[in-house]
């Protein structure tokens, strides 16, 4: 490079005829002021917002309600056409999955345990739960199942201190409530809780879900008393007295399911890593594995009203079956990688949620296929 | 010529024995009674600042042209080594004219191509991406972890089926939008470069990498495939080659000045004298700047023309001078030392009125502006003794043609018995601008003409208005290659950098990303910030794919084991070693001014609420945020060096005229000509920028020039009770003419810059070009009218 030089020199020379100027540069201020904790900041309006990660989007009555990354919650009174932000989320976790019981009634689940309910359709929102709270109701659970003398459950009680010394740190990661006041959650490592009071009061579920190992627990699906709750390791467990008891569905496969719907007419339709989808035809004793063609991971699914099933993979494909989840074929439409969620709006259009935000498929789009695939037996 | 006075008409002595030696001042005796002395002095001079001239390096050295002591840029230099995403990485992208890249040929190219490249001196080989590169896999989640493997698989034979398994792979790599272009028509062979070449430890010599790339480039090139560049590394490859052109414009202005001078004087031998000196005058400046520590780069390497111009139109005066003299009849060396007795101070006080102007420059804190100070600063010095003394001794030598010196006589006689200035119309169009109603009517279209420019200049920006690299033309190939690289993949070319100062190993602390996305977030508002990276996003997709790929993990795990083994795995352009510095990338949509100050604005007011000692937040790194630190010190430093020109030029003015009116009179038309270039400046879209900076410091400051020569002949005229039309028209035959030259001149040759590959200097070129000729006009037609209102003869001599 170049040569020492007279660099002092200059630079004296320099300030020297700097006396008609000063050169203050704008200072490092700095205010010692703490971020929030994310469930403390509430969430910030963000031009950003219409296509930030969503992670699932659902009807409140006509209404389309969204939620997705830093407490975004995303609204639309036409059919997913136009969507704006909700007034006032008090959290800015990401949320993982949104119910409403009526088109006024719902609750959003999250990151750091956080369960979150409306009651005027998804407008405003308060902090029902944490993730602390909820270590604390699974801990006194399983207290008192201790000392009522139940078999195992001084593990359990080893399980539940852990999880309040570690804080808010797991994420629910599925809600459903069967009216205003009924409800579940499940989330990472085996977290369930049940309320019968629309939030007030918790109360745990982990003492009677078999899961001793505390699988993920991705998704609960609810139809009155019966509940289906879909986790890692190919874990299916089903309740059929709304939560009392559940039992374990034994599947062929290993792998994580991040759902499973129970079908018209009684099949039971599992779905999970690397386009394993399975069926059941007899309430999980047997298992077909449904061909998909490309082994990519099934995200969302969904049973329309017309009956027909819809999957979505992690390209961006979107599979729809019209005999029961028997057969699949790929919809003529490619509305964005990254699917997490499946909704239909009232005018029969698909409402999907991911990496991009959300979009919209017009109704006809469901008619056009492209290939066709069946069921391996 | 400020300092013309009425001198005694000295006798015309045609025989040398008539003439005394000894007088004239001290200096006049000490150098022409050792002409031969001197003449011999200054030859060893040249042979010896010439050789030491072979020695000058041209360079582009990045640090010269930031401001060094800018916070900001301290900021940036004290953690730069740090700073690996900082990226000096040349990116080669392969583009498929026709089809896709899932082609055998295709692929065999980028393949070939990919280990060419692989064999540059300066490549950092184990950071190498490319489709070929065994670093380069795809990943699936399967029921077991991970599974994955190259992209080209090992047995890839060229087939349908292999192609097909690549196809597969791509598009499960994640190098969509990185190494692959979404639509598939081209990829990248990324190629990172150390400062220092691993085999020999010596610096990358850019200029030569940058020939190899072209020769990559002209080799695999062809009707299927295109190859597109980018990268620092080839934007200073392509800036030296620029550099090497400025040598043509050099020898055009060479040809245009004789050319000119030529014509004014019709004497060969002397026009061709006073190329010689201001050549010998380029020639010490190059060899004193290496001498003194200095070097060329894109800025300075203008100076040269500069020098070169004043020296012709000083050399101009010198001729002219001795040309009247031998015309009348006097002896050659009489008359060389007659002129120079009339003009050695008035050229003197000339040239350090341009030095000012020049030195002005100092204040601004960058150093290629300081350099270019004194850089003209010297070259003006050196003028001193190449045009004012050299120049004189060796026409003292050769003398003039007579013809030439006859036909100058017979100019002037007949300009001087034309009393009705009927002879000469453009001296007497001239003229009329000193009387009504024409002084009138060019104050009025003068003043509404600064006032319309000022308005106009309201709306000058600051910094940069064109996309890609700034120093290049927006059609250059560099650029063309740019907007294709910007096009096609997630890469904006303006990145700007915040950096975070953690106590060490704290680095990924929940709290500290915390912090660090809610400044993400609060950049993300921004409508210029595209996107955003750093640890706390990267913490949130690691998290997924930690947990089989579901989005519905995207969130900073609290818990600091998974952080500590998310980091781990962490690219290294995110944070540091030691764990104590973190780097928040904003890619943005453009560089203009109001972008890069939102930015700035954002980061600062987030760092007053959330800095503290133990998380510091640091602006500024990247290419953008060095740039947002350039706009603030050039916008500051615009208005101080205008301040500080025009401070200079009235205190000058008034030493030399000791009339306020007549300084009022000079400095005004240089006042409304710099408002006019900052309206031209607003016009062309021309920011104010590091290049143009000095623009206005020079044109003033040699602008000044023209009202001094102009204005002292007037003055003295007016004393002697001349009428201002009377003063005025003798100014114009005894030192307009030369004005004239002049600004044609130095218009001329600076406004061949305008066909500079490199940008700022055809910015450089136009501006200045702009401001030497309309100082020209200021002084020649709004000067004669401000003095109708100012000046009457009565006044000059109460004053």
């Amino acid at each position: 490079m170049h040569a020492p030089t007279p660099l002092h020199r200059r630079t004296a020379l320099a300030a020297a005829m700097l006396s008609l100027a000063c050169l203050a540069g704008p200072s490092q201020a700095a205010g010692g002021a703490k971020v929030a904790d994310l469930l403390d900041l509430p969430a910030r309006e963000s031009v950003r917002a219409q296509h930030s990660l969503q992670l699932a989007v659902t009807r409140a009555g006509d209404r389309l309600v969204a939620v997705g990354e830093r407490g975004t919650v995303l609204l639309s009174d036409d059919a997913g056409r136009s969507w704006r932000q909700a007034k006032s989320v008090p959290v800015s976790v990401a949320l993982t999955d949104v119910h409403f019981a009526s088109a006024s009634h719902g609750w959003a689940v999250g990151h750091s345990g956080v369960v979150l309910a409306s009651s005027d359709g998804g407008e405003t929102w308060q902090r029902q739960l944490d993730g602390s709270q909820a270590a604390e109701v699974i801990r006194d659970d399983a207290k008192r199942r201790v000392e009522a003398g139940e078999a195992g459950a001084a593990a359990a009680l080893r399980s539940a201190e852990y999880l309040v010394a570690d804080g808010p740190d797991k994420p629910f990661l599925g809600v459903r409530f069967v009216d205003e006041l009924r409800g579940y959650v499940v989330g990472a490592y085996g977290l369930a809780l049940q309320t019968v009071d629309g939030g007030k009061s918790w109360q745990s579920l982990v003492g009677q879900i078999p899961n001793p190992r505390g699988k993920h627990l991705y998704q609960i699906q609810v139809d009155g008393r019966s509940l289906l709750i879909a986790g890692e390791q190919g874990a299916l467990f089903r309740s059929v007295d709304g939560g009392a008891s559940f039992a374990e569905i034994r599947t062929p496969y290993a792998g994580t399911f991040f759902g499973a719907l129970e079908l018209h007419g009684e099949a039971l339709l599992a779905y999970g890593l690397r386009g394993n989808a399975w069926r059941s035809a007899d309430g999980g004793v047997s298992w077909q594995r449904v061909e998909l063609g490309q082994p990519l991971t099934l995200s969302a699914g969904r049973q329309l009203r017309d009956g027909s099933v819809l999957l979505a993979d992690e390209s961006g494909r979107l599979l729809r079956s019209t005999d029961g989840g028997q057969h699949f074929a790929a919809l003529a439409v490619q509305p964005g990688t990254g699917l997490t969620g499946i909704a239909e709006a009232a005018d029969g259009a698909l409402i999907l949620s991911g990496a991009r935000g959300l979009s919209r498929v017009e109704p006809d789009a469901l008619a056009s296929r492209v290939q066709v695939s069946g069921v391996q037996q | 010529m400020s300092h013309v006075q009425s001198l005694p008409a000295e006798a015309v002595i045609a025989d040398l024995k008539e003439f005394d030696q000894r007088s004239g001042t001290l200096a006049e005796r000490l150098l022409f009674n050792n002409r031969l002395a001197i003449v011999v002095l200054c030859l060893l001079t040249t042979l010896l600042l010439g050789y030491q001239a072979l020695g000058l390096s041209l360079n582009a050295a990045f640090e010269k042209m930031i401001p060094t002591s800018h916070p900001y840029i301290a900021n940036f230099l004290e953690n730069r080594k740090q700073l690996a995403g900082m990226g000096n990485t040349l990116r080669i992208a392969v583009e498929a004219k026709e089809g896709t890249i899932f082609d055998a040929e295709y692929l065999d190219t980028v393949r070939k191509l990919n280990d060419e490249v692989f064999l540059l001196p300066g490549v950092d080989r184990p950071y190498m991406k490319s489709l070929w590169a065994p670093a380069v896999r795809w990943t699936g989640v399967t029921e077991d972890g991970l599974d994955g493997g190259p992209v080209i698989p090992d047995d890839y034979d060229g087939s349908p089926e292999s192609l097909e398994q690549v196809r597969i792979n791509v598009e499960r790599s994640g190098e969509i939008g990185q190494l692959v272009a979404a639509n598939y028509r081209s990829s990248i062979v990324l190629v990172p470069l150390q400062e220092r070449i691993a085999e020999t430890g010596e610096r990358i010599d850019y200029h030569a990498l940058s020939q190899r790339i072209e020769e990559l480039r002209g080799k695999y090139e062809s009707d299927k495939v295109a190859i597109h560049v980018t990268g620092f590394a080839k934007v200073v490859g392509d800036l030296i080659d620029g550099l090497r052109q400025v040598l043509l414009f050099f020898a055009a202005a060479i040809v245009i000045c004789t050319g000119v001078l030529y014509w004014y004087t019709r004497c060969l031998r002397s026009t061709l004298l006073v190329v010689a000196c201001s050549m010998i005058a380029v020639v010490w400046l190059l060899g004193l700047l290496p001498t003194l520590g200095y070097e060329l780069d894109p800025y300075s390497v203008l100076v040269p023309f500069l020098v070169f111009a004043i020296g012709m139109s000083h050399g101009a005066q010198k001729m002219n001078g001795i040309m009247q003299d031998v015309g009348r009849g006097t002896h050659k060396l009489v008359a060389a030392r007659y002129t120079f007795r009339r003009l050695f101070l008035a050229g003197m006080t000339a040239l350090l009125a341009d030095a000012v102007g020049f030195a002005v420059l100092m204040v601004i804190d960058i150093q290629v502006i300081q350099d270019l100070a004194v850089t003209a600063s010297i070259g003006v010095a050196v003028l001193i003794f190449t045009n004012l003394v050299l120049l004189p001794i060796l026409l003292s030598y050769t003398g003039v043609s007579p013809v030439a010196a006859q036909r100058s006589l017979r100019a002037e006689l007949q300009e001087a018995g034309d009393t009705e200035h009927r002879k000469h119309p453009f001296w007497a169009f001239l003229d009329l601008f000193t009387r009504t109603p024409w002084a009138g009517l060019a104050v009025a279209l003068g003043l509404a003409m600064g006032v319309f420019g000022l308005m106009v200049s309201f709306q000058l920006k600051i910094g940069d208005t064109d996309p890609g690299a700034p120093e290049l033309r927006a059609d250059s190939r560099y650029n063309q290659d740019n907007a294709f690289m910007v096009a096609n993949y997630a890469a904006s070319s303006d990145v700007y950098i915040v950096m975070i100062r953690t106590p060490q190993y704290a680095c990924a602390h929940y709290s500290t990303l915390r912090t660090v996305d809610a400044l993400e977030r609060e950049l993300q508002q921004l409508p210029g910030v595209e996107t955003t990276s750093s640890l706390a996003g990267l913490a949130k997709v690691a998290n997924a794919g930690m947990n089989e790929g579901s989005l519905k993990w995207f969130e900073m795990p609290r818990s600091q084991d998974m952080l500590n083994a998310i980091i781990t795995r962490a690219p290294r352009e995110m944070f540091n070693q030691n764990c104590d510095l973190l780097t928040v990338y904003a890619y943005l949509k453009d560089h203009k001014a109001d972008t890069l100050t939102s930015v700035v604005n954002t980061v600062e007011s987030f760092a007053a609420q959330y800095g503290s000692e133990e998380i510091r937040i640091l602006n500024a790194a990247g290419n953008a945020g060095i740039e947002a630190a350039t706009n603030i010190v050039v916008k500051k430093a615009n208005v101080q060096m205008l301040l500080l020109v025009y401070a200079a030029v009235i205190v000058l003015a008034f030493v030399t005229f000791r009339s306020w009116r007549a300084v009022i009179c000079a400095v005004v038309p240089l006042m409304i000509t710099s408002v006019l270039c900052e309206a031209l400046m607003v016009w062309l879209n021309i920011g104010v920028k590091v290049a143009t900076l000095p623009v206005i410091a020079l044109g003033v400051g040699i602008g000044v020039d023209y009202a001094l020569y102009v204005m002292t002949v007037t003055l003295a005229r007016l004393k002697e009770g001349m009428s201002l039309s009377e003063a005025y028209y003798k100014a114009l035959i005894f030192t307009g003419k030369v004005v004239v030259l002049t600004g044609i001149t130095l218009g001329i040759a600076v406004a061949t810059w305008a066909w500079s590959p490199i940008k700022f200097q055809a910015d450089m070129g136009i501006l200045l070009a702009f401001m030497f000729v309309w100082n020209m006009l200021g002084a020649l037609i709004l000067l004669p009218a401000l003095a109708h209102f100012l000046l009457r003869p009565r006044q000059v001599v109460a004053a």
